[in-house]
């Protein structure tokens, strides 16, 4: 394996495909034996080598080494194994929830496409539905980092924080519950210093020390940048 | 997007917490895979990554 993997051939093709498993025969995990073994029987050569599915399903495997055309091969059928399929019941389960997400995303409304990911995770195998549901997952993803730009671009600019708050608004009414809505929290503060500092260098001139305080406040968030020197700021210097 | 920011920010999404993964614990692949030690933390990435799982079952040479 050691050889065979970084091998042109198959690292291209076998990263897309699947995560690694490294189990120590001298230390194996329970399930991870039984497995093997239902699989297996018999084998003595190690290493021991397998596909699974994501729910821990057997799909294809080997002991003993294998030279870089005979892995190919291997992985050729892993790939085009009918197992990676979700099955009728996962597909049943997850259509309701992606027409949902495929609506709302048309739309603007995240938080069924949210709902609908959460859905999708319980359950693997590829069907046009998961598809569906990772499409609008994406521009949801990708709505929210337009978000986080806009204001990151209007506190460097000085311009009007207003515009700003209400995209915080809009997250975490979009992202209640999700990572995302506690980083809009911290952002309404961030944003809420960075007009009182703003207001005070009106009043008596630049404040760097403040601005450092500030930064260091929210450091390790998105919102420690936020009290850098506005583009403005420097033009006018 | 670029797949792995594609993939982070899906789960920044969705806040799924997955184990990291680490090098072989036996052999240098070169950055071929990301490698897990446990069947539920492999489990948990081949789903959020929509991928099968590749189990190396040995020892250190």
């Amino acid at each position: 394996m050691e050889r065979t993997l970084p091998a042109a051939d198959v690292k291209a093709r076998i990263g897309a495909l699947a995560v690694g498993l490294a189990s120590d025969c001298d230390a194996p995990e329970s399930d991870v034996s039984a497995i093997l073994d239902a699989n297996l029987p018999g084998a003595t050569g190690l290493p021991f080598v397998a596909f699974l599915t994501a729910d821990g399903a057997w799909v294809a495997g080997y002991s003993g080494s294998k030279d870089v055309t005979a892995f190919v091969k291997f992985l050729a059928d892993a790939e085009a194994s009918p197992a990676r399929d979700a099955t009728p019941a996962v597909r049943k389960q997850l259509d309701k929830v992606a027409k949902a997400a495929t609506a709302a995303a048309a739309k603007g409304d995240w938080k069924p496409v949210l709902a609908a990911g959460r859905e999708a995770a319980k359950t693997s195998g590829r069907c046009p539905e998961r598809d569906a549901i990772r499409a609008a997952e994406k521009l949801a993803a990708e709505w929210l980092a337009a978000q986080w730009n806009e204001i990151a671009a209007d506190a460097r600019s000085g311009a009007d924080l207003a515009p700003a708050r209400r995209r915080l608004a809009e997250i975490k009414k979009h992202f209640a519950g999700q990572p995302a809505a506690a980083e809009a929290e911290t952002g309404v503060k961030a944003l809420l210093r960075l007009t009182r500092i703003r207001e005070a260098e009106a009043a008596s001139g630049p404040s760097p020390t403040g601005r450092r305080r500030a930064a260091e406040e929210f450091a390790g968030s998105r919102w420690a940048d936020l009290f850098a020197t506005s583009d403005a700021e420097t033009d006018a210097k | 997007m670029p797949k792995l920011a594609l993939v982070a920010s899906l789960l920044t999404l969705t806040g799924a917490a997955i184990a990291a993964p680490q090098k072989h614990p036996h052999f240098d692949d070169r950055g071929t895979l990301a490698w897990h030690t446990t069947l539920a933390a492999a489990k948990a990435a081949a789903r959020a990554e929509d991928k099968l799982i590749l189990v190396e079952y040995g020892r250190e040479a």
